[in-house]
């Protein structure tokens, strides 16, 4: 029914808006060409505006007549032109980049403030603003800036999981270039997989979800990299103590098409050869062959195909390589021992922007995404004799999805902007079985593969929303979210109803609120705390209903100057949330059924959230404090009673800055303090039996009781992280030096816990931290 | 400002200290300690009985810190009662029963059906009094089907896997939640003395939502029958099957029949099984959160569980 209305609404709109012509283009950047997401296009005479979409798309129709329009984005010099709208205009707008992030640039009264924004719990962080913020061992990471933000908070000391408004992260959508990533970590979750020198955009959603996103309860993150220099050959070269990288673009044909190509690699493998090398000389019988390393590869092609028309090719690829491989040779016999596991990602995504009319735009998307397990052990010996024994095991897990996806921008009028389209998804999960190989000589060998078969589900959605202009103080966000999902002769369907308002008060200030239902149909099998590669991704099944949540939330906005201030409550009831059973892990049973040892439960999350943001000027950052709440309850957890979220933290307050001292020297500071993480622990035991089966015995054991679930926390987290920039400016390019300092007063924070002795010899429990204060130096040559 | 760079040596001589700092830290690990927090000793209680069991056996101890060495103890002068719904005491256990570590209580008959509510009371010198209701399930319902060499599959081992298939189907109390327990015994015979004894055997069964294998009790190879998820059809609790292997373990002993011991378990009971064997089947698992075990008790510890059993021999 509501559908059938916003169907009507829109061709109401359209009929009543023939007098009225359309302003519309491209909004660049003049140098590069690079399109600019949500820059600003506002008609001063009557105070409206529209923002670029993500493919740098504007559409502003107004009725006909003589108007001043200012284009703005931070970090660029506004543009001033008048427009004598008499016929539809199509005009690409280029702006002239900054030297800095300076007051002069962007000045005046801005269109699209917070307060003018109908979307709320959204926050997005200049991609230069996040390179000069201080990282661990040199090495930027987009997750872990995103960690700093109010109601996002990460999995543990070092780690890019982001739990968001008391959320699992597998209910965070990651989109890169638009396509779904399901695995986001290197290095066993210390880095994430997002190569900053690649990325031209980043954004959180936390709730207030627009209709045109669902898949995921908690959030939207949306990672779009750069489109590839129109104009100009350009490259950067970074190196750190963790990796380096090289990044290039330019043009293919100048104005027409370009290229973006980024490469990163860590090379803890090739430091420590000559030192593996030396200790195997020392030790003729024993042969030891550790690797460790991590790449990634961003590309991208981008090809105006004609003034209407833009085609988007994006590839990404990712693997951790991790593993041992051991060669004893002791008198007549050898036995060689092989370890690995790694874990790769691969998308790509094909996209087709065209331009129907001036007022609808139109993109297609066709996606591949690809997520891989493996981990094995091969194990042999070999006598004189020539007889040998070899015992094989290689477990691997993953999956694939092929997406097409068509959405559609409308502007009927200055006041109603239309979003509306389709996604179909065709899944294909691994979760995970094991091949066998045996071969004992004269038994008879072994090749085989235990574990449960893939899983195909498909999964479509079609979604219609329509922000618009209620009277002057009232704006609104209309939408519904309609998905299903076909898995095992099983489908389930979900509507789900967007609403977000925001109503200007008197004084400057919006109150803004919203109401978001979403469904959820991939789940991931995690053990809390570490990112680890073993985190199997699973469907909704016959057995396994759909994840499902609503949220509301109310908040308070304003611009104060250059600074942002926004104030938010919220509620989110989840359900249908998968957990492991008490006991149960990925260990020691790779190879028995994973629905068996899982179990469903609720949860819900509430809490405040307060953003101060300043974006631009000499001196950037922001403070974000969260006080939260977070509950869980299982049926076959804790007795089913309701526990404390393991990432239910109390307060989490962040501080970072930073400040251009000179054109040369730049200094930038973290500081961030979070409750405890919540653990249980095992306090007492008692000794009870279960009946040894005959009726005339039992079978006693004295079990350990552990505390209610989550009842004790960690020491709270705090740290503080410096950095400094050196820029040299040569003629060809720039130079920086970058200092930072990770954990700068060196808080050992806690990382696990383990049961010990202190010097009496009394028994206690040990917090352990595995970061101390970090340096690190990085260089980086631009040109 | 402009001549910061002229402080990169005080810089790096700063960022040296640090550096060695650090490392020091980092070689000790250590955060903080956290004192285990004060315990203070409950009892407890485990009963668990089936309507066929001729004994009696009662588990009472006092809880203990984890960090206390000598662990739980056993409680000597406990009085156990077990009393009908109407306050009748059905039958008693006290010091006289203690055999270290577990009172035991030898009766006359089986401990019979029991109607109502049953409640367990148990007082100690020196702890507060604990009680604990159960409800005796209604006897199982169910017919055993039997065939001898009834399934042959290709062995992940090599060769072909030959077994005798149970085929059991229960009838279902439509809207009522119900598990059993399954054993299967063999009577096997002494070749040499003619004895005869009846022995659990191993068995396999299909992957089936309904079934629970009890890992933790795998010497008898028991499994839990649940129509949690299937009860709203009549027929919800057929063709539950069990794969035997024929062949006797021991040459020295002749099989002579099978039997299928099913046990209809009250809720609690249940319940308390599963967690059981979450918790002895989880081993020292780094990644997975403790277990906590099933209580139906008021301190919080142990069990009061009642079952129902029924045996049909399967020549």
């Amino acid at each position: 029914m509501r559908l059938l209305f916003l169907c009507q609404f829109v061709i109401a709109s359209t009929l009543y808006s023939q007098t009225n012509y359309t302003l519309s283009g491209h909004i660049q950047d003049s140098s590069s060409g690079e399109q600019l997401i949500g820059a600003t296009v506002w008609c001063e005479n009557l105070e409206v505006g529209v923002a670029a979409n993500l493919y740098g798309f504007y559409s502003l129709t107004l009725p006909e007549g003589k108007y001043n329009v200012f284009v703005r984005y931070i970090g660029y010099s506004t543009q001033r032109f008048e427009i004598n709208l008499k016929d539809n205009i199509s005009m690409d707008i280029d702006l002239v980049p900054g030297t800095t992030l300076s007051e002069a640039v962007v000045t005046g009264e801005s269109f699209n403030k917070i307060e003018d924004q109908v979307q709320m719990s959204k926050i997005t962080i200049p991609i230069d603003q996040v390179k000069s913020l201080p990282a661990i061992g040199g090495e930027v990471d987009l997750l872990k800036v995103l960690q700093l933000l109010p109601g996002v908070q990460s999995g543990g000391e070092g780690t890019s999981g982001l739990y968001v408004r008391g959320g699992s992260p597998d209910q965070n959508l990651m989109l890169l270039d638009g396509v779904p990533l399901y695995s986001v970590n290197h290095l066993f979750g210390f880095f994430s997989v997002f190569n900053a020198d690649a990325v031209k955009n980043m954004s959180i959603t936390k709730g207030g979800f627009p209709a045109r996103y669902g898949g995921r309860l908690s959030s939207i993150v949306e990672i779009n990299m750069k489109d590839g220099h129109m104009k100009e050959f350009h490259g950067d070269a970074t190196v750190s103590v963790i990796a380096s990288k090289l990044t290039l673009e330019g043009p293919i044909v100048k104005d027409k098409a370009s290229f973006m190509i980024s490469a990163r690699r860590t090379y803890l493998d090739l430091l420590i050869t000559p030192l593996i090398a030396a200790t195997n000389n020392n030790n003729s019988g024993v042969s030891t062959d550790p690797r460790y390393f991590f790449y990634d590869l961003n590309a991208k092609l981008n090809w105006k195909v004609g003034k209407k028309d833009r085609l988007y090719f994006s590839a990404f690829q990712g693997k951790d390589d991790f593993g041992i491989a051991s060669t004893e040779n002791y008198g007549q016999t050898t036995s060689s021992l092989d370890f690995g596991l790694d874990w790769k990602n691969a998308i790509q995504a094909l996209r087709w922007n065209h331009e129907w009319t001036p007022k609808l735009f139109s993109n297609v998307t066709l996606t591949r995404s690809l997520y891989e397990f493996n981990t094995g052990a091969d194990v042999s010996e070999t006598s004189a004799e020539g007889d040998s024994l070899r015992f094989a095991a290689l477990y691997n897990s993953g999956i694939e999805d092929f997406t097409g996806r068509i959405d559609f921008d409308y502007a009927p009028n200055a006041r109603h902007f239309v979003k509306f389209g389709a996604n179909f998804t065709n899944h294909t999960f691994s979760p995970g079985a094991t091949a066998l190989e045996l071969d004992f000589g004269e038994i008879n060998a072994i090749d085989t593969i235990l574990g449960p078969s893939d899983i195909t589900s498909n999964d479509a959605f079609v979604y219609i929303e329509d922000e618009f202009d209620l009277g002057d103080r009232v704006k609104v966000n209309l939408g519904v979210h309609a998905s299903a999902l076909m898995v095992q002769d099983t489908s389930y369907y979900s509507l789900q109803p967007r609403a977000a308002l925001s109503l200007r008060l008197p004084g400057g200030y919006a109150l803004k609120s919203s109401f978001a239902r979403m469904a959820q149909y991939v789940n991931l099998l995690t053990n809390e705390g570490l990112g680890l590669p073993t985190d199997l991704w699973v469907p909704s099944t016959a057995r396994i209903r759909p994840q499902q949540s609503w949220q509301v939330a109310m908040g308070l906005a304003k611009t104060f100057g250059q600074i942002e201030v926004s104030l938010e409550g919220y509620y989110k009831e989840m359900d249908g949330l998968l957990s492991y059973k008490e006991g149960a892990s990925f260990l020691f049973s790779l190879d028995s059924d994973w629905e068996d040892k899982v179990t469903q439960g609720i949860g819900n999350s509430y809490g405040a959230e307060l953003l101060v943001q300043k974006k631009y000027g000499r001196t950037t950052g922001w403070i974000g404090y969260t006080l939260s709440w977070s509950n869980r309850q299982f049926d076959e957890i804790n007795s089913g009673d309701w526990y404390p979220f393991t990432y239910d933290r109390r307060h989490d307050l962040s501080f970072v800055i930073t400040h251009d001292f000179t054109d040369k020297w730049t200094g930038s500071a973290v500081w961030l303090y979070g409750t405890g993480r919540a653990l249980t622990l095992s306090e007492s035991s008692f000794a009870t039996y279960i009946p040894d089966g005959s009726g005339t015995g039992t079978y006693t054991f004295e079990p350990e009781v552990p505390s209610e679930k989550n009842a004790y926390r960690m020491s709270p987290y705090h740290r503080l992280d410096l950095s400094l920039t050196r820029t040299k400016e040569t003629t060809n390019g720039s130079k920086q030096l970058v200092f930072s300092i990770y954990n700068a007063y060196n808080n050992l924070n806690p990382f696990f816990l383990q049961t010990d002795q202190d010097d009496a010899g009394d028994p206690v429990i040990r917090e352990y931290g595995i970061f101390p204060m970090i340096p690190s130096i990085a260089w980086r040559y631009s040109f | 400002m402009k001549n910061l760079s002229s402080y990169s040596p005080l810089l790096l001589v700063f960022l040296l200290a640090l550096t060695i700092n650090s490392c020091e830290k980092f070689t000790e690990g250590v955060v903080q300690e956290i004192p285990f927090p004060d315990h203070i000793p409950v009892l407890t209680a485990t009963l668990i009985v089936n309507d066929q069991d001729d004994k009696i056996f009662a588990q009472i101890s006092s809880s203990a810190s984890v960090i206390d060495a000598e662990g739980p103890q056993p409680v000597q002068g406990a009085v156990v009662t077990l009393t009908d719904e109407a306050g009748q005491t059905l039958y008693a256990l006290s010091e006289s029963d203690f055999f270290d570590p577990i009172y035991i209580l030898d009766l006359e008959n089986t401990f019979g059906m029991t109607s109502g509510l049953t409640t367990l009371t148990v007082d100690a010198p020196g702890f507060d009094q604990i009680t604990a209701t159960n409800t005796m399930p209604s006897k199982p319902m169910f017919d055993v089907n039997y065939e001898y060499q009834g399934d042959s599959t290709s062995s992940p081992w090599g060769g072909p896997s030959i077994q005798d298939v149970y085929t059991i189907n229960f009838d279902n109390n439509l809207g009522v939640k119900k598990n059993y327990l399954i054993h299967i015994d063999a009577l096997y015979q002494d070749i040499d003395t003619g004895n005869e004894e009846w022995m659990a055997m191993r068995f396999q069964t299909r992957p089936d939502p309904r079934i629970t294998r009890l890992t933790s009790q795998d010497e008898s190879s028991v499994i839990m029958v649940s129509d949690e998820s299937s009860s709203s059809a009549v027929s919800a609790l057929h063709d539950v099957q069990i794969l035997t292997k024929s062949t006797p373990e021991a040459s020295k002993w002749a099989p002579i029949s099978t039997r299928v011991r099913v046990e209809s378990l009250s809720p609690e009971l249940a319940s308390y099984y599963l967690s059981v064997d979450s918790y002895l089947s989880g081993g020292p698992d780094f990644f997975a959160e403790p277990s906590l075990l099933y209580s139906n008790v008021s301190s919080g510890f142990g069990c009061f569980g009642l079952s129902s059993e029924v045996i049909l021999i399967v020549d």
